[in-house]
C-alpha cells in the first residue's frame, strides 16, 4: 500500500540530481512535499497545523523505519553531499510563510533597543526563498540584512551550509537569526535562542498552538551558536526568526583595475576602502573584489565591486525578472556564460580572452544608481548541470599569501592546458557566534572558485586546500560547496568548537532514532559524527 | 498557485512535442518553485506529479525561454506558443483573476485591485545566439 502523509504529495522519484548534477542522479524512494494544494473552509485547519501534522506523520514513518533517514531540500545548488538526499527527502517549498512577530511578545531589553531602532525581527518558515522574502519584507518597507550572491535559496539551506554575502559589517545570514525552531521527534520541537533572548515565551506557546507539535522555549548559547549553522543535521529546521532591517537601497560602484594594482592588493590587506573611494568618506556596506584567474598585462584583471547603504526613498520599488540561464547577474552565473562558449580544451590564451570578455561585461566600470537589495541579488543565471565551485575560508590576515599560492598554481596547471573555467571572488565578513559558521576570524575572507565542472577543475582545487595546508594556512571549505576537508583540517580550522558542536548534537538529539534520522552524508566525511 | 502550474507545464508538454523536441520554457515572474508534474497533452489529460527531477534534464541546448507576464502575479489561466517550432516563437498568455476569499462585507470591501487584463503576450528570450 502506498505511503500516505495527511496534506501532503508523496511520490517516488526514479531520477533525481542537485541543481549542478553533482549529485546523482540517484532515486528517492520516498519524496514528500507537504501542503501542495493547501485546504479551503470552514474546517480547514490552519496552515502552520497541516505543516505540523504532515511533519509528525513524516517524521513517524522514518523514525519507526529501521535505518532511515530525512532530508529536507532547499533549493538544492549545493554542490556538496550537504545535499545528498537518503530515503525520505522533504521539499518545504510550501512551508513559506512570513508574519512579524508581536512587539508585546518581543523581550523588553530587545523592544527597547534594536526594534526601537527599527529592526523588526520577522517569523519565516524554512522553505522560503529568499526572493520571496525580498519581495514580502519590500511590502511592509523591511528588507534582510544580508544574504547570498543570489536570490535563490531557501532559509534553511542558508543555515544548513552558512550561505553569506560580502556585508563587511554584518556577516553572513545566520548572523541575522534571533531564534529557530527545531523539529527534533515527531511530538518534540525547541524554540531556539541566545540566553540574551530577543523573544518572550509567547512565541514558543503559538508555534506550539499553531503546529500542534509541543514546543519547548529553550534560551542557550551553546546550542544556539550550533544550530545558527546545522548542517541540516540538528532537526528539521521549521523556521526562524530573523532580524529584519528597515528597508533600504545600495548605491554601487564598480572599479576595474589592472590585475596587480597596489591599491587593490593593499585594500586586502587591511580592508581599508577608503583608498578605492577617495571622494567617498564612508565605508561601503559591500565590498568584493573579482579577479581574472589568467589576468594578462595592460587588461582589466582586478574588478572592485562596492555598495553604500542609502535611503530608499525615490528608488523603484521592483523586482528582477527571472533569467535565461546564460544571462547572468550573479559571479557564479559567469559560468553560465562560459558553459556555451568553451566547448573542449582551450589554450590559455584563446580562454584568457574569453573569460576577460565576459568579466569586463559583467562589471562595467562605474557608479550605478541605487537599487533594492532584492534586486542587486538577483537570480542565478548558473545552467543546471554544468558547475562546480569550492569556497576556501581563511583568515583575512591570510587572505593575500592565500591567493599567491592560489594564482601559483593556476599558473603551473595553465601550463599543462588545464583551466578554471570561471573566475576568483574575494569577499570579506566578520566573525560569528556560530560555532561551525565559516567566519571565525575577527575578518574573515572568502575565496570562492566557480567554474564549468570538468576533471582539470578538481585538480586545481585539490592543489590549492593541499598548499594551503603544506603553507600552515588553517583554512576551511563552504558547506554547500565542493570541500577539501577532513577531520585534521576541521580541528585545525574550529578548534574547539567542532567538540562543542558534537556536544550540542547529542544534547539536542539525545536519542540514537534521533541521531540516525537527521544525519547527513557530510557530517561522516569531516569527523563530525 | 498549483493548478496554474499543471496548466502552464501542459501546455509546454504540448509544444515540446508538436516542434519535434525543441524546448520553451515558460517562467512567472515574482514566484518561487513548488511542485513539478508531468502533463500529457489531449482532452481531459491528467497530469501527475514529476517522477523525475534531474535539472539538467529540463534545459537542453537552444532551449527558448519566455518570461510570463507580470501582470499575472503567477496565476495564469492559458498560454498559447505561436510559431512553436520555429526560431522565433511568440507566447499569448492569458491570466486568471486574483479571486479573493469571500470576506464579509465592510467598508474596505472590495479589499482586493481589480484584475490584470488579459491576453498579454511578450517577445520570446532565446538561448539560440549561442
Amino acid at each position: 500500500m502506498p505511503l500516505s502523509f495527511p496534506f501532503t504529495e508523496v511520490k517516488s522519484v526514479t531520477r533525481w540530481s542537485n541543481y549542478s548534477g553533482t549529485i546523482g542522479p540517484r532515486a528517492v524512494p520516498v519524496y514528500c512535499t507537504p501542503d501542495v494544494m493547501g485546504v479551503a473552509g470552514m474546517d480547514a485547519p490552519r496552515k502552520l497545523r497541516r505543516h505540523g501534522a504532515a511533519l509528525e506523520a513524516i517524521l513517524n514513518h522514518v523514525w519507526s523505519t529501521p535505518g532511515a533517514t530525512l532530508r529536507a531540500i532547499g533549493s538544492r545548488w549545493s554542490f556538496s553531499s550537504i545535499i545528498q538526499p537518503g530515503d525520505v527527502v522533504v521539499d518545504p517549498a510550501n512551508l513559506d510563510t512570513l508574519l512579524e512577530v508581536k512587539p508585546e511578545w518581543l523581550n523588553e531589553e530587545y523592544r527597547r533597543g534594536r526594534f526601537e531602532q527599527g529592526f523588526v525581527p520577522v517569523f519565516a518558515q524554512g522553505g522560503t526563498q529568499i526572493a520571496s522574502i525580498n519581495r514580502r519584507l519590500l511590502d511592509v518597507g523591511l528588507a534582510l540584512q544580508t544574504s547570498g550572491a543570489g536570490d535563490g535559496h531557501r532559509l534553511a539551506g542558508c543555515l544548513a551550509t552558512g550561505t553569506h554575502g560580502s556585508a563587511l559589517r554584518i556577516g553572513a545570514v545566520h548572523d541575522t537569526v534571533l531564534a529557530l525552531h527545531l523539529i527534533i521527534a515527531p511530538q518534540d520541537s525547541v524554540f531556539l535562542q541566545p540566553e540574551r533572548a530577543a523573544c518572550g515565551p509567547e512565541v514558543a506557546a503559538w508555534l506550539a498552538r499553531e503546529t500542534g507539535i509541543p514546543t519547548r522555549s529553550v534560551q542557550d548559547d551553546k546550542l544556539f551558536a550550533a544550530a545558527q549553522v546545522g548542517l541540516g543535521a540538528l532537526g528539521f529546521v521549521h523556521g526562524v526568526v530573523l532580524e529584519t532591517a528597515p528597508l533600504y537601497a545600495l548605491r554601487g560602484r564598480i572599479l576595474a583595475r589592472p590585475f596587480a594594482d597596489a591599491e587593490v592588493w593593499k585594500t586586502l590587506d587591511d580592508l581599508e576602502t577608503s583608498r578605492l573611494h577617495p571622494d567617498v568618506q564612508e565605508r561601503p556596506y559591500h565590498f568584493e573584489v573579482v579577479f581574472h584567474p589568467y589576468p594578462s598585462n595592460g587588461r582589466p584583471g582586478a574588478f572592485v565591486r562596492m555598495f553604500w547603504k542609502v535611503s530608499a526613498r525615490d528608488v523603484a520599488h521592483d523586482s528582477p525578472l527571472p533569467v535565461a540561464p546564460d544571462l547572468a547577474s550573479d559571479t557564479m552565473g559567469l559560468i553560465g556564460k562560459l558553459t556555451g562558449l568553451v566547448d573542449g580544451a582551450l589554450p590559455t590564451l584563446v580562454l584568457r580572452a574569453v573569460i576577460g570578455d565576459q568579466l569586463s561585461k559583467r562589471f562595467v566600470p562605474g557608479d550605478k544608481a541605487p537599487a533594492l537589495p532584492g534586486m542587486v541579488w538577483g537570480p542565478t543565471s548558473l545552467p543546471p548541470g554544468h558547475g562546480t565551485s569550492t569556497e576556501v575560508v581563511v583568515d583575512q590576515r591570510r587572505a593575500h599569501r592565500a591567493l599567491e599560492l592560489l594564482f601559483d598554481i593556476l599558473r603551473t596547471h595553465a601550463d599543462k592546458g588545464e583551466h578554471l573555467l570561471g573566475a576568483v571572488a574575494t569577499r570579506f565578513i566578520p566573525k560569528t557566534r556560530a560555532l561551525l559558521g565559516m567566519n571565525q576570524s575577527d575578518m574573515s575572507c572568502f575565496i570562492e572558485l566557480p567554474s564549468i565542472r570538468n576533471s582539470e577543475v578538481e585538480g586545481i582545487y585539490r592543489d590549492f586546500w593541499d598548499a594551503l595546508e603544506k603553507d600552515g594556512v588553517p583554512f576551511t571549505c563552504h558547506w554547500g560547496q565542493t570541500h577539501g576537508m577532513n577531520p585534521k583540517r576541521l580541528t585545525t580550522y574550529f578548534g574547539p568548537n567542532v567538540e562543542r558542536w558534537k556536544a550540542a548534537r547529542d544534547e539536542l538529539l539525545s536519542s540514537a532514532e534521533a541521531k540516525r534520522v537527521f544525519q547527513s552524508a557530510i557530517l561522516g566525511e569531516v569527523g563530525l559524527l | 498557485m498549483s493548478n496554474n502550474r499543471m496548466q502552464a507545464l501542459s501546455l509546454v508538454a504540448a509544444v515540446s512535442s508538436a516542434c519535434g523536441g525543441s524546448q520553451v520554457r515558460l517562467v512567472s515572474p515574482d514566484t518561487t518553485p513548488g511542485s513539478r508534474y508531468t502533463c500529457q497533452p489531449g482532452e481531459g489529460a491528467v497530469c501527475q506529479p514529476a517522477t523525475t527531477d534531474v535539472p539538467e534534464d529540463l534545459d537542453p541546448s537552444g532551449t527558448v525561454f519566455v518570461i510570463l507576464p507580470r501582470e499575472c502575479k503567477g496565476k495564469v489561466h492559458q498560454i498559447v506558443v505561436l510559431d512553436a517550432g520555429s526560431s522565433h516563437p511568440r507566447v499569448d498568455a492569458t491570466c486568471a483573476p486574483q479571486a479573493e476569499p469571500v470576506e464579509g462585507m465592510t467598508s474596505s470591501y472590495p479589499s482586493a485591485a481589480p484584475p490584470a487584463t488579459a491576453p498579454t503576450s511578450r517577445a520570446p528570450t532565446s538561448r539560440e545566439s549561442e
